[in-house]
């Protein structure tokens, strides 16, 4: 399942990067001077093979990715598996802090929400949280940048260091997860707490918050973890635009940064990269819904 | 009934689990980074990088402003520019000289200069720091820098094993020859791919001697985390004694917005503005004597492809050169960040003309000369413009208005950068809209100019007058300077006159400083371009 | 209240022409740059002195465009892909879920990115690498619907008297999928706006001079300190839009589909 689709993914973005017009050369180029030696650029297209047909490049990709080699990069003159792995943690760290966010204040909400359903913290909860999924990130990430960081002065506003780098940027891409994941909450907590064994359950003069936190939540926990799951991939690879606004050096930023560069080998790598992320957060999710979930089993 | 929820009784548990499982991970990535806890006592400046990653410090592999900043600082060259006297200056040379006919230069080197790594730098060291520049093997997109010295074509071709005309003649000295007269060949050397660089570290490091540079430099390398920063610590140990201040940061951010708020917030201590930025930072009294301006050697312009009508007519580009009110532009759209165009050189290179008047604002001239032109209905033209704010697409919507009140339609055909270079160096194009080109000398800048300069080598314009031509051969050969000057003039007002291009404006680069910093300079090359050894903090809070 | 919204846009949109006290692209005059909100320009003027409110006016049109467009592509193509998957099951099936995982496996916006990267700026474009990555979720919903449906003993029935697919599929699984249909497109309207406004920040979104709200946050962020009008106006047009559409979708989510509370 996973190989088809991989060849599949790296083919499709062969394919783009190869039709996007403008030589990868002129990479190497700074904008401002707009000047290149003819003769060195023909010199870096023979070495890394940009003259061969396409479908050779594309074939040597895939006989050394198997190989655990993504390639070389000539405008970072390095390989490209260790460029990915130096943004790597950047983007770990970002995407964990986002989905901590999320997981810490989405889920309490959520259940908070479901029990008072129709009271005033159900209603001004669920506001927010439509209000957080409508908001535009990087609007977002302004917005709180301008308050924390100029008029406040209590946060850096950009860059990457001590853990206090970490706080805008990691509520500005954890905001929406955690207004999505709220809500799933609270509609799968609703929807438990209408079945029969719950009215059992209250009728058998159980405490409320046994009730809920024993019985209830157990069984919203799976269509939350799924929704956990869906956020987590987005979070581990899509916080592009969180990235580019709070200057993160992620692997997002990296590959936005390489396609405009043209610089192939590396958007090669990230795809694959991401795509193996995304994979990895999937299975993970599957683990976690056989741990809930008896009944489900892995390997299906 | 019961079977959902009886087995384990971990609802609640599972989430804490989790979220605890997520807080680890979390802190284990926190750790994999070594952040150095700032050290109160160094002196510290930080800087900020616009554009984004260096990618590679190896000084023969770069010449993006983000790699040069930092490779000025840790590496040396024979010979310096000073940007601001224009005149060059001694570093790892002491005294140098050319002979008559501008064929052979001969170098005497600083006794004592000493590599990071502790060794002296010797002749030796200079011959294979060229030729490692030239090798082709090193895949130096630079290497062209010193393809007039003799010997150079052949050891770039593998015909030789070393470079004949790079002579050592003693621990202390050598003498270079060249095949050809090139009037610029001492300004190249300042180039910071002509740095010279220790070959042990070289050979030791391999393809990290990019990622963990070893020069000579008053700064030496420290730190860099991709993509976000990098930190020089002084090199107590140097010829010139120890720098001003102890560690230089330079953060990566890209995005205006962010620098903004990162320097109100003390985190940057200078920085380039834009456009959008100026009048903001000029009108606030807090920041307005805190700012350091230079007319930057760049000239924005839209080039026409003369080889294409309706501009193979000469008279249809000085008619768009007369429409337009370029001084109204850089005092609105610009906000006055610029100094509008007169002609082609920038009054901080040499050989400007201030002489020179260039174009007024004149539209019933620009609709006679379409008239005379047979464009009396006037026409409709593409410009290929990126999205850049000073010379992209909103100068082009700026511009519409103007043109379409002599008759002339104008289509903007946004493109990447790389695209439009590559449509400009094939001739796909009717005009596209740029700013270059960032040289000190004015034979690089008529170069452009010079018929045998067509497409990848700067003349997109396909312009070509043999008058032009015969007077940037001439400039190639002249040694004296006032007759360089004269000839550059010449050059540039047959060039203004043909208006291969619409002479737009001069940048006003711009730095904005807190006011605890020191030693800023104008620097016309590129603003960016700080001599970081000399900045110091004083009276910091 | 959604709705409210949502048809405020709706007639902001409609009426852009009229209500518009200047020309959205042409009028400009330098002047006039960055006028801060006032009596004459009620919400202020961009760099090149151009009038925000009209723009924002006709900026309303093109996100609608946008948001309609990607949705009509996307509910189209995924419809039918997901019909054909569910109901016939086998290759066809294979197939499509084939390329749903491909492009599920794939972050949604870095495709955008990719296929705006290829395909240039420009508003059709933008539909174009927005509905790409939209279509999936829709066949997947539909696929599951028709999927259900198929088993169901009318379909059986039909079918076992006779009814030819095209016909079954039309008459019975199609209306049974409509109203998740409607939530679902009326959500990813939501996401294609918020969408068009990301790949505009990168520089990839509607061509100017044409004045989408995406585009107009993005070119308005340089000037975030010395205008912040600039970037705080559309901000509110998108943020009131996406709340529309997504308290409409949430709205219709209940009254139309009990059953499908909360599942995306």
């Amino acid at each position: 399942m996973l190989l088809p689709l991989v060849v599949g993914i790296t083919l499709v973005t062969f394919v783009l990067m190869n039709v996007i017009p403008g030589d990868p050369t002129i990479s190497l180029m700074d904008p401002k001077r707009g000047q290149l030696d003819p003769q060195a650029a023909e010199r870096i297209r023979q070495r890394w093979g940009l003259n061969d047909p396409a479908y050779l490049q594309y074939l040597k990709f895939l006989f050394n990715a198997v190989r655990g080699d993504l390639g070389f990069s000539f405008r970072f003159n390095q390989p490209v598996t260790r460029i990915i792995l130096e943004r790597f943690p950047a983007t770990l760290e970002l995407g964990l802090a986002a989905l901590v966010i999320a997981t810490a204040v989405g889920v309490p909400g959520g259940i908070a929400a479901a029990v008072r359903q129709g009271g005033w913290l159900d209603a001004s909860l669920m506001g927010f949280c439509v209000a957080g999924v409508s908001m535009p990130v990087f609007w977002l990430g302004l917005l709180l940048m301008y308050l924390f960081a100029v008029k406040l002065g209590v946060l850096p506003a950009g860059g990457y260091g001590s853990p206090s780098f970490l706080v805008l940027p990691s509520l500005t891409l954890g905001l929406s997860s955690m207004a999505m994941l709220s809500r799933m909450t609270r509609s799968a907590m609703l929807e438990v707490l209408r079945q029969d064994y719950i009215r059992t359950a209250r009728s058998k003069g159980l405490a409320e918050r046994v009730v809920v936190y024993k019985h209830a939540l157990r069984n919203a926990l799976v269509p939350m973890v799924t929704v956990m799951g869906v956020q987590a991939g987005w979070l581990l690879t899509g916080a592009v635009i969180t990235e580019n606004v709070f200057g993160w050096p992620g692997v997002g930023r990296l590959l936005v940064d390489c396609i405009g560069q043209r610089d192939l080998p590396v958007v090669q790598g990230c795809v694959l990269f991401t795509v193996g992320m995304f994979a990895l957060v999937n299975l993970v999710v599957d683990v976690l819904y056989a741990y809930i979930d008896p009944r489900i089993r892995l390997g299906r | 009934m019961r079977a959902g929820w009886t087995g384990r009784r971990q609802g609640v548990w599972l989430v804490a689990l989790l979220a605890a499982v997520l807080g680890v991970a979390l802190v284990a990535a926190s750790c994999t980074r070594s952040a150095a806890p700032p050290q109160p006592k160094e002196t510290r400046l930080t800087r900020v990088d616009l554009y984004g990653d260096p990618e590679n410090l190896d000084p023969i592999l770069k010449d993006k402003i983000t790699a040069l900043v930092l490779n000025s600082a840790i590496f040396e060259q024979l010979l310096n520019y000073d940007v601001v006297e224009k005149k060059l200056t001694a570093e790892l040379a002491t005294k140098w000289s050319a002979s008559p006919d501008g064929l052979t230069y001969t170098f005497e080197l600083r006794q004592g200069a000493k590599f990071h790594n502790g060794r002296e730098i010797k002749a030796d060291d200079v011959k294979y720091s060229f030729e490692r520049l030239l090798n082709p093997d090193n895949m130096s997109p630079l290497s062209s820098t010193l393809a007039s010295i003799k010997g150079a074509k052949e050891f770039t071709e593998k015909k030789a094993t070393e470079v004949a005309g790079i002579k050592v003649t003693g621990p202390y000295s050598l003498t270079i020859e060249l095949a050809e007269p090139d009037p610029t060949f001492l300004l190249r050397l300042t180039n910071i791919c002509c740095s010279v660089v220790p070959k042990e570290e070289v050979q030791r490091l391999g393809a990290d001697f990019g990622m963990k540079p070893v020069g000579s430099g008053p700064y030496k390398f420290d730190s860099w985390v991709k993509d976000s920063k990098v930190v020089l610590k002084a090199n107590k140990e140097h010829w010139a004694g120890p720098p001003k201040t102890e560690v230089i940061e330079t953060v990566i951010v890209k995005e205006a917005a962010t620098r903004d708020a990162m320097f109100a917030a003390g985190q940057i201590d200078y920085m380039l503005i834009g456009d959008p930025q100026y009048l903001k930072y000029k009108n606030d009294p807090k920041w307005a004597n805190n700012l350091v301006e230079v007319p930057e050697l760049y000239t924005r312009h839209i080039a026409f492809n003369c080889q294409k009508p309706p501009f193979d007519n000469k008279l249809v580009r000085q008619a768009i050169n007369y429409a337009i009110d370029r001084k109204a532009l850089v005092d609105t759209l610009l906000q006055g960040k610029a100094y509008p165009a007169t002609g082609l050189f920038p009054p901080t290179l040499m050989g400007y003309d201030p002489e020179l008047k260039g174009y007024s604002y004149d539209p019933e001239k620009a609709k006679a000369l379409l008239k005379e032109a047979g464009y009396a209905k006037g026409f409709e033209f593409e410009i290929v413009c990126t999205s850049h704010p000073a010379w992209g697409l909103p100068v082009v919507e700026a511009i519409q208005p103007y043109l379409e009140a002599v008759g002339i339609k104008v289509k903007p055909v946004l493109a990447e950068w790389g695209v439009m270079i590559d449509r400009g160096n094939s001739g796909d194009f009717q005009a596209y809209m740029y700013s270059v080109c960032g040289a000190v000398h004015p034979y690089d800048w008529v170069l452009l100019f010079h018929s045998k300069s067509f497409g990848g080598a700067g003349n997109r314009m396909r312009y070509s007058n043999p008058e032009v031509d015969r007077l940037v051969d001439q400039m190639k050969v002249t040694t004296d300077e006032s007759e360089m000057v004269r000839l550059a003039r010449e050059a540039e007002k047959i060039i203004v006159d043909d208006a291969p291009w619409w002479f737009f404006n001069y940048n006003k680069a711009v730095i904005v400083h807190q006011p605890w910093v020191k030693g800023l300079i104008p620097n016309p090359v590129d603003m960016d371009y700080q001599p970081l050894d000399k900045l110091s903090i004083e009276g910091k809070p | 209240m959604g709705a409210i919204l949502l048809g405020a846009v709706m007639l902001a949109a409609l009426f852009a022409p009229w209500l518009a006290p200047y020309d959205p692209i042409k009028y400009f005059d330098n002047r006039n740059a960055l006028r801060p909100p006032g009596r004459e320009f009620l919400l202020g003027t961009d760099n090149i002195g151009r009038d925000q409110l009209s723009r924002l006016l006709f900026g309303a049109r093109i996100s609608l465009t946008v948001g309609l467009a990607v949705e009509g592509v996307a509910v189209a193509a995924g419809t039918l892909a997901g019909l054909l998957a569910g109901y016939f099951g086998g290759r066809v099936d294979e197939v499509v879920s084939w390329l749903v995982n491909l492009t599920f496996a794939f972050p949604g916006l870095l495709l955008a990115i990719a296929t705006m990267a290829v395909l240039g700026p420009g508003l059709t474009n933008v539909i174009v690498a927005l509905a790409l990555v939209s279509w999936p979720g829709i066949a997947r919903l539909v696929r599951g619907e028709a999927l259900r449906v198929r088993e169901q003993e009318f379909v059986t029935a039909a079918r076992a008297l006779g009814a030819r697919d095209a016909l079954i599929l039309v008459r019975h699984v199609l209306p049974n999928c409509v109203a998740p249909l409607l939530v679902a497109a009326t959500l990813g309207m939501a996401g294609a706006i918020l969408d068009e406004s990301a790949l505009s920040f990168l520089g990839l979104g509607v061509q100017p001079p044409h004045p989408s709200w995406g585009s107009m946050l993005g070119r308005g962020r340089d000037y975030l300190w010395a205008a912040p009008w600039l970037t705080t106006f559309p901000g509110v047009c998108i943020l009131v839009t996406i709340l529309g559409l997504n308290l409409l979708g949430d709205g219709l989510r209940d009254v139309l589909d009990p059953r499908m509370r909360g599942s995306k």
